[in-house]
């Protein structure tokens, strides 16, 4: 008796755990974009490089320096609750995970999981953000040869 | 009227008598009463002797009190003199100036701390009720120890950027939080998550509450 219940039980789990599993695999995930920049204070102003991608050019930190150069884009794909990590420039690493989509009027709107951790391995930040498709967040001030990095994170589904 | 009630009477304009109390028309008719009438008069000796006997102990009373009472009055005024202050008049007009200025702060210092208070308590809750316009800021230390995990507190920055920062931590490193104002007109905002290693490092600038009027050449607003 105890038996048969048991298997009713797990019967019962499966049938309600399955269709979430399934919805959770078939979500699409998180499309990001990450845009490189050294950021330096120069003599003369070497100004904003034009490889950089007009949608950052408007965001970069321009209290953190004249001279902006471009140093590399990419696209990193995060599935929902799966860290993924993406290499910079100057060796440290940015990890993004993907949490959740937020009903918005309209955009959408994702939840992430942004760390950001040096290149000897220690945690450096932490952070949780929510993003409108479309927007830009800037993480830097990490050294990279004589400025910062900066680094422009899109996201989007 | 019962003679129970005439007495009465009598006694109150007796008593009012030896306290210098009735008019003159009265004090006169009650003089000749006493003089007509030998137990009034005695009622009336008897009552002054007992007027000037509550009179002398009161007397002495108050002499007894009174260096106390000098001791109380003298440190009231040193206190008062302490706490005053003197305005010290200068025949320079700048120094004249601040000496009132300074006498004035210290003598309103009181109003002056409260309306601070009540000021600060002012733009605080303007602050959380305009938090989704305006900047947070964790200013970085004047120098960064990366042995130390710093952390920040918990920022939530919700602005006109898109990005809405529910949390920050710093751990090894400081940081700050903040919004960058567009370079390009018509642009949002970014939000901006800086870290800060050095104390040479700039203090990120962050968006002006007020707008910046365009210059001309010379500096003047256009």
């Amino acid at each position: 008796m105890i038996r048969i219940r048991a298997i009713h039980l797990a019967l019962l789990l499966m049938g309600v755990l399955a269709p979430v599993a399934a919805h959770a695999q078939s979500e699409p995930p998180a499309k990001c974009t990450l845009v490189e920049v050294l950021a330096s204070f120069q003599k003369p102003k070497g100004g904003v490089d034009p490889k950089i991608p007009a949608s950052v050019r408007s965001s970069l930190p321009t209290d953190q320096g004249d001279t902006f150069e471009f140093l590399a884009q990419r696209a990193v794909a995060a599935a929902r609750g799966k860290p993924v990590s993406a290499k910079l420039a100057n060796g440290d690493a940015l990890e993004l995970t993907y949490k959740e989509r937020l009903a918005g009027d309209g955009k959408a709107r994702l939840r992430m999981g942004v760390r950001l951790i040096d290149a000897s391995g220690r945690l450096a930040v932490e952070s949780i953000i929510v993003m409108e498709d479309g927007a830009f967040v800037i993480y830097g001030g990490s050294i990279h040869k004589n400025g910062k990095l900066v680094v422009a994170l899109s996201c989007t589904l | 009227m019962s003679d129970e009630r005439l007495k009465g009477e009598r006694d109150e304009l007796l008593m009012a008598l030896i306290d210098r109390e009735l008019a003159p028309e009265q004090e006169l008719t009650m003089r000749a009463a006493i003089a007509a009438d030998p137990v009034l008069a005695r009622k009336a000796q008897a009552l002054t002797q007992l007027s000037e006997v509550m009179r002398a102990h009161q007397q002495r009373e108050l002499e007894e009190a009174q260096p106390a009472l000098d001791a109380i009055w003298h440190r009231i005024e040193r206190e008062l003199q302490r706490e005053a202050p003197r305005a010290v008049v200068s025949d320079a007009p700048g120094q004249r100036l601040r000496q009132a200025f300074a006498y004035w702060l210290t003598v309103y210092r009181g109003h002056l701390t409260t309306g601070l208070v009540a000021g600060v308590a002012a733009a605080a809750i303007t602050a959380f009720a305009m938090s989704g316009r305006q900047t947070q800021v964790v200013p970085p230390a004047e120098l960064a120890q990366p042995a130390l995990p710093t952390l920040t507190p918990q920022l939530r920055l919700v602005g006109a950027s898109g990005v809405d920062v529910e949390k920050t931590e710093f751990s090894n490193v400081e940081g700050s939080v903040y919004l960058q104002a567009p370079t390009t007109p018509g642009a949002s905002p970014t939000s901006v998550i800086w870290i800060v290693r050095h104390a040479t490092d700039c203090v990120p600038t962050t968006v002006p509450l007020t707008p910046t009027l365009p210059t001309n050449s010379n500096g003047e607003p256009i």
